[in-house]
């Protein structure tokens, strides 16, 4: 999905198809606002939730079990995308469940880039055999299946946000060291940071001050491009019932909890999953912006 | 040679670590011994049982016993179903493969084309239809897809069944059709961006304008001069595939409710069944690290500049993951 950005479309002239014409909109793509308001939407969900849901996400209410969506036969206004086996407004709760989805993402990157980076940091800066001996440790905790981690350590210390934030950094940091290390190996062979050794800055100067600034577009873009990753992995943990536990209600959750009702009520799992993949194609698109913008050369990744 | 050789070390190495972590992990998660007993058992009855399974030894004995307990595939019995598990596994993790295989001809059948398709219409209508499905199958999550599915293939329009898998034969290809799509899309979404920004980076090469200016045909510079040089990163991408066919099993098989490996594990970790936790991430994590040891062989085979340890070589290779 390298987008926006790396394929411009040719500067318009009369001999451009229909086809071509028809996609001319992606002009506005220059910016990508589709997927700005998106993510605009989604943290303004996550940060007040409830005071904009228009129902009590908690509140169950057992005469109005199983409502469709309002548009289709029985389903009210009341409830915009129907109410779940408890009469809990669908909607109300997808709107609060943006906040574990939000939280999760934030602390596992805060935590998976600075760690990440810093480690990068020193490997790339210092070379040699620390270098090695990390960037083997970051390629074994990379091969492992992310999945299979973060349910070891779910049954190993118990479900809960903290579990899925370890679980997720566990293989965050080693994605931004190895990248971060790259990035250095390339900037420190440059005149300045030479020139800076030379007048005799300290190892921790060179690094924080000249060094570091540098591959700092690199981290932008390795973040924006994890962010799905990190929401679907959060998404995924909750539908195994390994993640944020009830009563918070949280997208993954949603859509196991209609699992068992893709008969009478497909509203239960489709909205909240339709939620997830939205958030998530939305940050794909805008770290494929970014990159294309900040940092072409990263376009693999 | 060298280099093979400590390639090799390098993959033992890792595999040596894995185990201590999972030894670490689920001894931290209790005393075998007190899983296994009644939770009014006397200290006679837990010291009794801690001697048997061996945890009244030093943790330097206990992790000795564990490896070798590994490597014998000696992996105890299941605390909830009291039979070996070597017993229960096998034809969990037979089922599972039957999955992966079908889902891995589906990737092979539908990305290779499609990726090549796009990358030689780059910009145009084909290349932003399949870029936008794959940046979508990249974005939905596998269990989502999957219900979704279920809802309107099994339940709306009853063509196939909405779950288990049948006697597992050919003449039960209904049961796979779901399980298949599900499992596949992620992979087959990543796959045909690789090989389509492959493809583009090799279309643009030297060599290429050099065959083309030499007026071999644009079929012949598209399928034999650039699909094979493009196929690199795919190499790696196989190696990647395994790891994530393990964590795309796990879904895709608790929501058709596949007898396989993944939904056994997710039982495990439900119930705590540490005997079978340990032997699952076990054999996951030494099939994962020897199917990256092959793939980086491979490489070496396929590109000399590897086996001669050139830097730039391996930082290309590495770039592709």
């Amino acid at each position: 999905m390298a987008t926006a950005g790396v394929v411009r479309t040719p500067a318009s002239g009369p001999t451009s198809s229909t086809a071509e014409r028809w996609w001319r909109w992606d002009a506005l793509r220059r910016w990508p606002l589709i997927q700005l308001s998106v993510i605009g939407i989604f943290i303004f969900c996550a940060l007040f939730g409830e005071w904009i849901a228009p129902n009590d996400p908690y509140e169950t209410n057992l005469r109005a079990r199983l409502l469709p969506p309002f548009w289709l036969d029985g389903g009210t206004t009341n409830f915009l995308l129907g109410t779940d086996t408890l009469g809990r407004d669908i909607f109300s709760r997808m709107i609060v469940g943006a906040r574990a989805s939000f939280i999760v993402a934030m602390a596992a990157l805060a935590f998976g880039s600075v760690l990440g980076s810093f480690i990068g940091l020193t490997a790339g800066y210092f070379g040699g055999r620390v270098d090695s001996v990390i960037m083997r440790i970051a390629d074994g905790t990379m091969a492992f299946p992310l999945i299979l981690a973060a349910l070891l350590l779910a049954a190993v210390i118990g479900p809960g946000m903290d579990t899925v934030v370890l679980g997720a950094s566990i293989v965050l940091w080693a994605r931004f060291a190895r990248l971060i290390r790259s990035e250095v190996l390339s900037v420190k062979q440059r005149d300045y940071v030479k020139l800076s050794q030379v007048a005799g800055v300290s190892h921790w100067r060179a690094m924080i001050v000249h060094i570091l600034p540098n591959v700092l577009n690199s981290v932008v873009v390795l973040l924006t491009l994890q962010l799905g990753f990190v929401i679907t992995l959060e998404a995924t943990l909750s539908f195994l019932s390994a993640g944020v536990p009830p009563p918070t209600p949280t997208w993954g959750q949603m859509v196991a909890n209609g699992r068992a009702y893709v008969d009478t009520g497909w509203w239960l799992s489709v909205f909240p999953g339709m939620a997830i993949a939205v958030v998530v194609l939305s940050f794909n698109l805008l770290g494929d912006w970014l990159r294309d913008h900040l940092d072409p050369k990263l376009r693999q990744l | 040679m060298k280099y093979v050789a400590s390639r090799i070390a390098q993959a033992f190495l890792t595999l040596i670590v894995f185990m201590l972590v999972i030894f670490v992990a689920t001894r931290a998660a209790g005393d075998p011994a007190m899983l296994v007993l009644p939770v009014d058992a006397s200290q006679a009855q837990i010291d009794s049982m801690r001697a048997q399974i061996g945890t009244d030894r030093s943790y330097v004995t206990q992790f000795g016993i564990f490896l070798k307990d590994m490597s014998t595939f000696n992996f105890g019995r299941s605390i909830i179903a009291r039979e070996p598990v070597t017993k229960l596994i096998p034809s969990r993790i037979g089922n599972s493969l039957r999955l992966q295989l079908a889902s891995l001809i589906l990737i092979l059948a539908t990305a290779f084309p499609l990726g090549v398709y796009a990358a030689t219409r780059r910009g145009r209508l084909p290349d932003r239809v399949i870029r936008f499905v794959a940046a979508f199958g990249q974005a939905a999550p596998g269990f989502w897809v999957g219900l979704v599915l279920m809802s309107i293939f099994a339940v709306r329009l009853g063509w196939v069944p909405a779950g288990g898998m049948g006697d597992g034969g050919l003449s039960d290809w209904k049961y796979y059709v779901l399980p298949t799509f599900t499992t596949s899309l992620l992979l087959f979404a990543s796959m045909t961006r690789l090989l389509r920004s492959s493809m583009l980076e090799t279309l643009d090469a030297e060599f290429v304008k050099l065959a083309r200016a030499k007026g071999v045909s644009s079929r012949r510079v598209v399928w034999v001069h650039v699909f094979r040089n493009a196929l690199l990163p795919i190499m790696t991408f196989m190696a990647i595939w395994v790891g994530t066919a393990v964590s795309g099993s796990v879904v895709t098989e608790v929501v058709f409710d596949w007898p396989g490996i993944g939904s056994t594990f997710i039982r495990a970790i439900v119930s705590r069944d540490f005997p079978i936790i340990q032997a699952v991430v076990g054999l996951i994590a030494a099939t994962v690290l020897a199917a990256n040891l092959i793939v980086d062989l491979l490489y070496a085979v396929v590109d000399p500049r590897i086996r001669v340890g050139s830097t730039k070589a391996i930082a290309a290779r590495s770039g592709g993951s």
